[in-house]
């Protein structure tokens, strides 16, 4: 239902008329988010039109929205970007609260590496000030118009930097928070006026009840100020580039910068590479490129992947691959990693794909026909060096590899990651397993996934893409890693998307039954009755957090927990 | 900071976590008060002062370490498991862990990490937690909770066959509830065991000294390199803060910054060589210079000394025989005036400047640091005793206001808590669910 007359005056009354709005065709703008018909019950491809939308400006008036909430029918949603289904109101009682009016860099400590932000800071908007001295952030592939305040305080997400720049929920330095009941709390030694260089403290740390692993998803208060923690970028400050949409190509390739696609002969060695590399510290930034993920990125569009996938080659030398990319602040340090990398793709058997060869349609399918009969085309490269020094330096086919290089670089630096690739095969994209822990249990779910697929790839209800599309890679220097499964599929049809229902839903019963680890799927009240029984109950932890901190239901529960009935 | 008097009835033992979380339950039965405790003593600070009578549950022989798995850098320990205990199981396997500077012998490994307590390796902490990974803990509730990648689903042993090493911290789903037992001295969960995150160990290290008159000239080498993330355990001390922890040491600089250089298993020596030519180029930028020893101090011993444990009585109180500790998170770039704002309450007690012993330990790759003020005493002198407690009060006071972060407060929590009240309230009704009945270190800072 629309918001009544005197929640709207009370609305009003708090952010101004303007800021209100509660007329149907603006509701229904936001009651569409990615793919929702994999999340809706019903299959619908709309999600519940919110009662009204309120743009608020300042922590003060979101501070009055959630005590007028806390004593009404109504329910308050943030959103800042706002892309992924949770980001939707769940029913028709629940107030959006839009906060592109809170856009403010309030602060870059480039000394102690700190931003604050607040929630419509986009990441490219923090980046592209970031890059220019020497700092960066991190980035979820999401893409890099993402809220950076939403996926380090209320949700998860993978970024393809992380081997250098952690995990949002990890990098978390302090955080202005209006809780359920309005009340603000600050976090850490911001909220002891002490600057916002940490969230711990004193004491005991409240962070870990704000947000976990999977975040909130704005069912328990608003987050209205976070600082989180830069990292060191030894890239190039600035760039000119050259060509028109979708491809840009840099002019120049960066000093000491390494971009490469690593082919692997089996899982084994990718998974044991992976863990060399971050050993060594290499990579800045890597993204496992499943042998789909490689085809699509060679192309501009789909008639393209269809005729290069027809080339019979990717699958021959693409199963195991990471795309990395690598910096060095001295001669010495990128003399190292350069030579430390040559060791480990000797120690795996691994292959630099080479960039100096044409990916064109025509050069691979006249390329697929010549090597038909060869099981490993990249074998001469593995075996040896001087072959790969050629294809990574040599003159022959420089413009070409530079090409790849900037590929790369948009992708592993700018987290160029348009709405255009990953929902160009289909228009529907989804994700299922995404635990994190070690690399070897990512492969384990990549794996996982795969399997599962193919049921559905021969019935032709996904898209046909080898079943392997484990997307991720390793964080903190090798310390962790991370592979979701992605899904392709068709959202207008409804037997694809029941496909990919039963897909993210045995996805979770396995990580139940194979413990493979909590699933990017196993966040909100549904989620949690199926997970918390065999994961410490953690289910009835979270309810009784939500009744502690918000007993009259002001914020909308349905993708974080509900009361706890029994309280 | 000085420690409060203590009641203590009687000291538990539990075997097991089943006889733990049965203390536990009993506790809420017939209100009993519990205090844990898995060092050996003596207990340096005031965690386990309790202002009530209760019950001393001690872990200290909890000593199983039954995971060290070298290919995800990571094992799992009991509370009373030592530092000594831990790099000795580690070593075989080629590894090691951040730690604290030279903690006593008989400091709790899990303890250390649970209070937050910094380790001299900045770069390898990328979160605040760290070196956490999973945990398993028991509420003040009696209810038990892994967290982590532990949290579930599956047994441990399922976790690990499926590939898992309960290394990932957060979780599961939405919580990160050892962050709530972390820093909470007690007063939230037991924890019985936890996985930590392990380095590998140097093949070979070649530690330096950047010696400097002031502070200040020490601060922008280390934010040049912290950046950077060059170089291995790194910290700042001073004249009197290298002597207390390297006695008989004639340091000639008033301040010294520690700078270790290592190679590991892959390309060590070309590892150290580049490192090696990158920090000396930092240094030079900044007018210092990579020593191997300043006066009779060398960088090697000092670093040795750092990274083992110390004696039975830690470093700090090894000179006088106790020692005032103050110490606060900040940024390196304020830290020079909360020192100097605590040398003036030094002064005002007749504490000589030289009689100051600085610790400065860059944390959380240097998005800040621990800063430790030092003053050794004789704990057999009543004034003295009076007159570090006058110090400590009126110190404490003064850098709360001018914004030093007492973290992890000791002593005067009360005043530390009043600086973030909406905080303290939601950390109160935290405790309410945890420990409903408050049998966890009851009365501690007004929970």
């Amino acid at each position: 239902m629309p918001l009544d007359d005197q929640a709207y005056d009370t609305l009003t009354g708090i952010v101004g008329a303007s800021w209100v709005e509660r007329a149907a065709c603006v509701l229904d703008t936001y009651a569409y988010y990615q793919n929702p018909e994999t999340m809706n019950q019903d299959g619908s491809q709309w999600l519940p039109r919110p009662a009204a939308v309120v743009l608020p400006e300042s922590p003060e008036e979101i501070q009055e929205i959630m005590r007028f909430c806390s004593r009404s029918k109504y329910m308050a949603k943030p959103i800042s970007t706002g892309f992924h289904t949770a980001a939707a109101a769940s029913n028709d009682d629940t107030i959006i609260l839009d906060l592109k009016r809170m856009d403010r860099i309030i602060d870059v400590d480039e000394k102690n590496q700190i931003a604050v932000i607040e929630p419509y800071v986009r990441a490219i908007d923090l980046q592209t000030q970031l890059l220019k001295i020497g700092l960066n952030c991190h980035i979820i592939s999401a893409g890099a118009n993402h809220s950076l305040l939403a996926s380090h305080t209320a949700a998860w997400g993978y970024g393809v930097t992380g081997a250098a720049t952690s995990h949002s929920g990890r990098n978390l330095l302090g955080v202005e928070w209006v809780l359920p009941s309005g009340d603000i709390v600050t976090l850490g030694s911001a909220g002891s006026g002490s600057g916002w260089f940490s969230c711990e403290g004193p004491g005991p740390s409240m962070r870990g009840v704000m947000r976990g692993f999977h975040g909130t998803f704005g069912g328990l208060g608003v987050f209205t100020k976070c600082a989180i923690k830069l990292y060191k970028y030894d890239g190039p400050r600035s760039w000119d580039f050259e060509g028109q949409s979708p491809t840009y190509v840099l002019k120049e390739v960066p000093k000491r910068s390494k971009f490469t696609a690593i082919a692997f002969p089996s899982r084994q060695a990718e998974k044991d590479g992976g863990y060399k590399m971050g050993e060594a510290e290499l990579n800045y930034g890597e993204f496992r490129t499943p042998m789909f993920f490689t085809a699509l990125g060679l192309t501009d569009n789909n008639l393209e992947l269809k005729e290069a996938l027809d080339s019979g080659l990717f699958p021959k030398f693409a199963n195991n691959v990471l795309s990395c990319v690598f910096f060095a602040a001295s001669d010495g340090e990128f003399a190292w990693k350069q030579k430390a990398l040559a060791q480990i793709l000797k120690e795996t058997n691994a292959a630099p794909v080479p960039f100096n060869l044409s990916a064109s349609v025509g050069s691979l399918k006249i390329a697929g026909r010549l090597l038909a009969g060869v099981k490993d085309p990249l074998a001469p490269i593995r075996k040896s060096p001087m072959l790969q020094r050629f294809a990574e330096s040599s003159g022959f086919g420089a413009a070409q590899r530079r090409a790849t290089q900037s590929k790369l670089f948009w992708l592993l630096v700018r987290n160029a990651v348009n709405i255009q690739s990953a929902f160009r095969p289909s228009q529907g994209m989804a994700t299922m397993m995404g635990a994190f822990d070690t690399w070897d249990l990512a492969h384990a779910q990549a794996e996982y996934a795969a399997k599962a697929k193919q049921k559905y790839i021969e019935q032709g209800l996904i898209i046909a893409d080898g079943g392997d599309l484990g997307a991720g890679g390793t964080f903190e220097n090798g310390h962790l890693g991370y592979l979701e499964g992605i899904i392709l599929y068709d959202p207008s049809n409804p037997a694809s998307v029941e496909a990919v229902r039963d897909l993210v839903e045995g996805g979770l019963r396995a990580s139940i039954d194979e413990a493979l680890g909590v699933p990017i799927a196993g966040f909100g009240i549904h989620a949690n009755k199926q997970l918390g029984p065999s994961c410490s109950h953690y289910d009835t932890w979270v309810s009784r957090i939500k009744t502690a901190l918000d007993p009259n239901t002001a914020s909308d529960p349905f993708f974080y927990a509900e009361a706890d009935e029994d309280e | 900071m000085i420690a409060n008097a203590t009641t203590l009835v009687e000291i538990l033992t539990p075997a097991t976590a089943d006889e733990l979380r049965t203390l536990v339950l009993q506790a809420n039965q017939d209100g009993t008060n519990l205090v844990v405790t898995s060092s050996g003593a003596p207990h340096e600070k005031d965690g386990l002062a309790c202002a009530e009578p209760h019950r001393l549950v001690d872990l200290s022989s909890w000593k199983r370490i039954d995971l060290i798995d070298r290919r995800n850098r990571v094992c799992r320990i009991e509370p009373g498991v030592t530092y000594s205990e831990i790099l000795d199981a580690l070593e075989p396997h080629g590894m090691t862990i951040p730690m604290p500077l030279a903690p006593r012998r008989t400091k709790s490994v899990l303890a250390a990490i649970m209070d937050r307590e910094p380790s001299t390796w900045p770069n390898r902490q990328w979160d605040g937690s760290d070196p956490i990974g999973s945990t398993e803990f028991i509420f003040g509730s009696g209810e038990h909770f892994r967290t982590g990648a532990a949290g579930g689903p599956g047994s441990i042993e399922e976790q690990r066959k499926a590939g898992g090493a309960q290394k990932f911290s957060s979780g599961p789903s939405h919580t990160d509830f050892h962050r709530v037992v972390q820093g909470a001295q007690g007063t939230m969960g037991i924890v019985t065991w936890a996985t930590v995150r392990a380095e590998l160990m140097p093949s070979i290290e070649d530690p330096h000294l950047l010696g400097a008159d002031t502070l200040e000239a020490l601060i922008p080498y280390v934010y040049d390199v912290q950046r950077a993330m060059l170089g291995e355990q790194s910290f700042i001390l001073n004249r009197l803060g290298a002597a207390m922890l390297m006695p008989d040491t004639d340091l000639l600089p008033p301040f010294v910054c520690v700078q270790n250089i290592a190679g590991f298993e892959r390309l060590p020596e070309e590892r150290v060589a580049y490192q090696r030519d990158d920090l000396a180029a930092h240094a030079t930028r900044h007018d210092l210079r990579l020593e191997r020893s300043l006066g009779n101090l060398s960088a090697k011993d000092l670093l040795i000394r750092a990274s083992r444990p110390s004696a039975e009585i830690g470093w700090r109180a090894g000179r006088d025989g106790a020692c005032l500790s103050v110490f606060f998170l900040t940024t390196l770039d304020r830290s020079s005036e909360l020192i100097r704002l605590f040398t003036e309450c030094a002064r005002d007690q007749g504490v000589r400047d030289a009689d100051i012993g600085l610790y400065i330990q860059p944390i959380v790759q240097n998005h800040g640091c621990h800063v430790e003020l030092m003053v050794p005493y004789d704990p057999a002198a009543p004034e003295s005793v009076q007159r570090m407690q006058r110090l400590e009060e009126q110190a404490v006071a003064r850098l709360l206001d001018a914004g030093a972060f007492f973290s992890r407060p000791y002593g005067t929590a009360d005043r530390v808590f009043a600086k973030n009240p909406a905080n303290f309230l939601l950390v109160r009704q935290v405790k309410s669910l945890f420990d409903p009945n408050r049998v966890l270190q009851r009365g501690k800072w007004g929970l």
